[in-house]
């Protein structure tokens, strides 16, 4: 990187820092540090909501799979408007009206402090993993892509995210992660220019939009053949729009990461205008970061390319080294590079072969022929950067199973964007994922402090009390994250957490809306629920990864595959279910009693 | 200001603040109808956009 983008890159971070501490001088009470004070405009708070949510690896990976794949990961994002409105009429006005710092304090209201506890419990492990896991994610790649130190981009954003985190609290929270989402727009943005910008005059925008969705990069709208396509691939209309649907209500209304970034409204109409932001605005994100990585693809269409983004440091290597298996291994490299350098050539020339037919208003039959070769090409293309891929692992090069296609959008960054606009986009990355990473410290420290601290404790809490308590906690739980994100290295655990969401998030909504639509189901009937879903979702998970074991208890020939966004559903449907079925074992209660004022517990 | 001069005030201030409450939830529920719109919206502009490009 040139100094001068690693300039905009620290001038970035320092403002950050000084902006979210001298937020701690606005904390005078337990209200202003856990809910700012509970005087958050919708716009900053739904800028929040969405920075919370979109993590760096977000922005590498989500542009990496628009490189590779195509667009059809947007369908994971079909259901937010949805989510969302559901979310204003439930969950967010019960929340807002009960004065509470934690979505769990509710739950204790409404059924009894075993249950707090234990969705409390449930937020706190799956949570804390995922601070490692979103702090040591984009540290590989920019180690890799960008040549910071891993050290380095661990250790500087979880250090400051608890600095300013610690100070500031969840007004210091919100108003950085508004700013830091406002970068990545604006990143996002840029690349996006650059690489329309630099197309070919005869190829432009639409001609990019042609051939990308000739390769079949376009996919945004898929309909599943069957109900077992539908359960077993991620991005179709079902799993997004209903598998979706309720994890994205599970992350929003049971998550406290979410949940307290929009109690800081000074009004219901604040914090619901906050989600609906999200509502209209994340999947025309989530669209504009794909078509970036679609557009990186066709950028390297027409201009020179690595075979994979890993060459230059795999040839590095290689140069290093001088015993006989390196000697092979830079042979292999050479053909490598020789036979993508022609496979280049050719897929340039079935992209104009494609252009020419579409300027000549060729019929549908003489454009399919055309839109065929030119994905043969890529199929072969894919190929050897597969190849290139294990030319990487032969070597003993780090990281040797990452994708090749998280490095597009580092490569693009940082060989192709000019000088300032690669330090906005580098800032861009560094906002993503401390964005990620404030939110769960500051509902961490708040939930571990309001539900399970306060509650051990023989006297309640004075004010100052709990502020320094969620302080001293926040330090925790800022230093365990970084801490962790030093000793997650390889191991399958960033694919646990991603699961682990999944696993809770539709069981710890349904006890909300269980709560609510049930009256007579009360005391532990909620912690039961809670319990039973979150069982039967581990099960269900361990049985659809287990095809031996499907076919030895149900004597199937096809073991079925179930994507984790349908876990949601199940967990839901369970605690509901549980929940109905022993409350009717419940004596009955006039309304009024069975639902209490969730004020009772808002302290 | 005498009490009921005081008095007369809060009350103002209450049904202000009520008024106002009406009517935010009335514009949120404006807002939640047309995010629904606009998820049904976006479903066939990805849609039409998917099969404009489809070879």
């Amino acid at each position: 990187m040139r100094t001068f983008d690693l300039l905009v890159l620290v001038a970035f971070l320092v403002y950050i820092v000084w902006d979210g501490v001298r937020r701690g001088g606005e904390v005078k009470n337990a209200k202003d540090y856990l809910l700012a004070g509970r005087r958050m405009r919708w716009w900053a708070m739904g800028l929040s909501v969405m920075a919370t949510q979109a993590s760096a690896i977000t922005l590498i990976s989500t542009t990496g799979q628009g490189f590779a794949t195509g667009m059809k990961f947007l369908h994971f994002y079909l259901a937010i408007p949805f989510a969302m409105v559901v979310l204003c009429s439930t969950v967010v006005p019960w929340f807002h009206r009960a004065g509470i710092y934690t979505a769990y304090q509710w739950l204790e209201t409404r059924f009894d402090r075993s249950t707090r506890v234990l969705a409390s419990l449930v937020f706190l492990f799956s949570r804390a993993l995922a601070v490692g896991a979103v702090l040591y994610a984009p540290s590989i790649v920019l180690s890799i892509g960008v040549g910071i130190p891993q050290w380095l981009s661990i250790t500087v954003m979880g250090l400051l995210c608890t600095l300013y985190t610690t100070v500031g609290g969840a007004t210091a929270v919100i108003t950085t992660d508004a700013k830091q989402m406002l970068v990545m727009f604006a990143g996002i943005f840029a690349c996006l220019g650059v690489a329309w910008w630099r197309l070919p005059d005869d190829v432009g925008v639409s001609g990019l939009l042609q051939l990308a969705g000739a390769a079949g990069k376009l996919d945004t709208f898929h309909l599943p053949a069957d109900a077992r396509e539908a359960l077993s691939d991620p991005y179709n209309l079902f799993s997004g729009l209903l598998g979706g649907f309720f994890l994205f209500l599970g992350y929003f209304g049971a998550d406290q990461e979410q949940v307290q970034r929009y109690l800081a409204g000074s009004s219901v109409e604040q914090s619901k205008k906050s989600l609906l932001m999200s509502a209209f605005a994340k999947v025309p994100m989530q669209f504009v970061i794909l078509l970036l990585g679609v557009s990186i693809w066709g950028y390297f269409t027409y201009r020179p390319a690595p075979a994979f983004f890993r060459e230059e440091e795999l040839a590095k290597a290689l140069e290093r080294r001088t015993d006989p298996e390196a000697a092979a291994l830079r042979e292999r490299f050479a053909v490598l590079r020789t036979d993508y350098a022609a496979r280049v050539e050719q897929r340039r020339a079935r992209a104009g072969e494609l252009l020419a037919a579409e300027r000549a208003d060729a019929d549908a039959a003489a454009l399919s022929a055309r839109a065929v070769a030119l994905r043969a090409e890529e199929a072969e293309l894919a190929k050897l950067r597969s190849a290139g891929q294990a030319l990487v692992a032969e070597a003993g090069l780090p990281q040797p199973k990452k994708n090749d296609q998280d490095f597009a959008f580092t490569h693009f960054l940082v060989h192709e964007m000019p000088i300032g606009l690669a330090g906005l986009v580098l800032a861009a990355i560094f906002a993503a994922a401390m964005s990620s990473v404030v939110a769960p410290i500051n509902s961490l420290a708040t939930s571990s402090v309001v539900d399970v601290v306060a509650l051990l404790r023989r006297r309640p809490m004075e004010a100052s009390e709990l502020v320094r308590s969620t302080r001293w906690a926040t330090v925790f739980w800022g230093l365990l994250g970084t801490g962790a994100a030093f000793f997650i290295g390889d191991r399958p655990i960033i694919e646990q957490v991603n699961r682990i969401g999944s696993v809770v998030y539709g069981s710890m909504f349904g006890v909300f809306i269980l709560g609510r639509l049930v009256t007579r189901a009360r005391g532990n009937v909620g912690a039961i629920s809670l319990a039973s879903g979150l069982l039967v979702v581990l099960a269900v998970q361990h049985l659809v990864t287990n095809p031996e074991l499907q076919t030895q208890l149900f004597r199937i020939e096809q073991p079925l595959k179930i994507e984790f966004m349908w876990f949601n559903l199940i967990g839901f449907a369970v605690v509901m279910g549980v929940g109905w079925l022993l409350s009717l074992f419940a004596p009955r209660l006039p309304p009024a009693a069975a639902v209490a004022a969730p004020s009772a517990a808002a302290r | 200001m005498d009490d009921s001069q005081q008095a007369g005030r809060d009350s103002r201030d209450e049904a202000a603040e009520a008024v106002e409450e009406v009517a935010g939830e009335s514009r949120g529920r404006h807002l939640m109808v047309r995010a629904l719109v606009w998820g049904v919206l976006t479903l066939v502009l990805l849609w039409w956009f998917e099969r404009s490009y489809r070879y």
